[in-house]
């Protein structure tokens, strides 16, 4: 578990991890304190407006600058030193993400107090939560990128997206699994 | 890759969310899958994306046959340790799917697109006009090699980011944006083989735009 700053929407966010593993749907859901079941029960067909969205992108990004914050004294070198620089990879995200709600006409959320990122205690574990957290956010972004408007947009979350499937790619051979295991990125390999 | 920053992305921005409302529900009712989604990819597309979109494809296909030739011919250089030689066998692979998925995509829209094998002087043509200086010809060394597949990846991601401005269906979107993702994989396996353990050097940016 990792603290932040003060202000955001714990109750939304501490499912959103579990949610990764079930897909993308219950990630976007997020509603607050309820079970994941319940959260896709819950999901609306189709998201209010862009602002929603994008938020829920910035969501996705608090909770990985969270995961490496936490995770990187756990892991080992050189592995570490990728997650120094995956860090401030999402930090860099997080505050474009943040300037595109802001353009949209909106308020960008904060990051929670606390994310429920489980207990990992090797390098291995830290690996398999952050390999979870990028996945997460490939889906969210592929998820985005056909909803978003105008094409700049598009091309903007294409950018993170795929930065972050570059992390996963690292984060993969870091575990002694293929890098690249798909010719197609899903967030699901 | 190069990062993108500053007014022209705001710009845009400003302009385009007034017409998100719009084109929410454009794509209503698309089921959201991987490339086998492009069968049934006939969305809704206006008199422009008729024209713009089988350009696109059409560029990325021509980049895909180059990425094809070029992995063959360095596969086959005898220029690669045998171990980076495995490692990157199966990105082959990969960019043969991609010639696949686009060429299904152009084929739905009846366009005729040609998956087979670009001949030498149109991939030389091809690497001038995207300003790649190694030769597929005169492979002479692995770092040669090396940096050919690297600065193509870099020209795949860039066909793919540049096409995602103006592709009209969430299908085509959605492909872009996995295969450009892929191509993103691609280009950081390979420069971190070039440069072993230099992190920095396999993930340099946080945007990936690609080369044009």
């Amino acid at each position: 578990m990792v603290t932040e700053g003060p202000e955001g929407e714990p109750s939304s966010r501490r499912s959103v991890l579990l949610a990764a593993g079930a897909g993308l749907g219950a990630a976007l859901a997020g509603c607050g304190g309820e079970s994941i079941k319940q959260q896709v029960h819950n999901s609306k067909p189709a998201l209010t407006n862009d602002v929603d969205l994008l938020n829920r992108l910035l969501h996705l990004e608090h909770m990985a600058i969270a995961a490496y914050t936490a995770g990187i004294p756990l892991l080992a070198q050189p592995t570490a030193k990728a997650g120094q620089l995956f860090l401030n990879d999402e930090i860099s995200h997080a505050g474009d993400i943040a300037g595109l709600v802001r353009e949209a006409g909106g308020k960008p959320i904060k990051p929670a107090p606390s994310y429920a990122l489980g207990h990992p205690r090797t390098s291995d574990a830290v690996l398999m939560l952050l390999h979870s957290v990028e996945n997460a956010q490939i889906s969210g972004y592929l998820y985005a990128i056909q909803r978003l408007e105008p094409g700049v947009v598009k091309q903007q979350v294409a950018s993170i997206l795929a930065n972050d499937a570059q992390h996963v790619a690292v984060v993969r051979a870091a575990l002694g699994r293929p890098a690249i295991p798909s010719a197609f990125v899903t967030g699901r390999d | 890759m190069s990062a993108e920053r500053g007014s022209t992305r705001r710009e845009f921005v400003a302009r385009g969310l007034a017409a998100a409302g719009m084109a929410a529900g454009a794509g209503a009712g698309l089921a959201i899958g991987g490339a086998a989604d492009l069968a049934v990819a006939a969305g809704p597309a206006s008199a422009d994306a008729a024209l713009t979109d089988p350009l696109a494809l059409s560029k990325a296909l021509e980049v895909e046959r180059l990425m094809v030739l070029a992995y063959r011919r360095v596969l086959t250089s005898g220029t690669l340790a045998p171990d980076i030689e495995r490692a990157i066998a199966p990105y082959l692979t990969h960019e043969i799917q991609h010639v696949s998925a686009v060429a299904a995509a152009l084929a739905a829209m009846g366009v005729k697109a040609d998956t087979g094998p670009l001949g030498l002087d149109a991939a030389g043509d091809l690497l001038s006009k995207h300003n790649v200086p190694v030769s597929l010809t005169n492979l002479g060394s692995q770092n040669d090699s090396m940096r050919l597949l690297v600065d193509l990846e870099s020209v795949a991601e860039g066909v793919y980011f540049t096409a995602l401005k103006t592709l009209s269906t969430q299908p085509l979107q959605r492909l872009a944006a996995q295969i450009m993702a892929c191509e993103a994989q691609h280009w950081t396996a390979v420069s971190g083989l070039r440069n072993p353990g230099q992190y920095v050097k396999a993930v340099p940016w946080p945007f990936v735009t690609g080369s044009s």
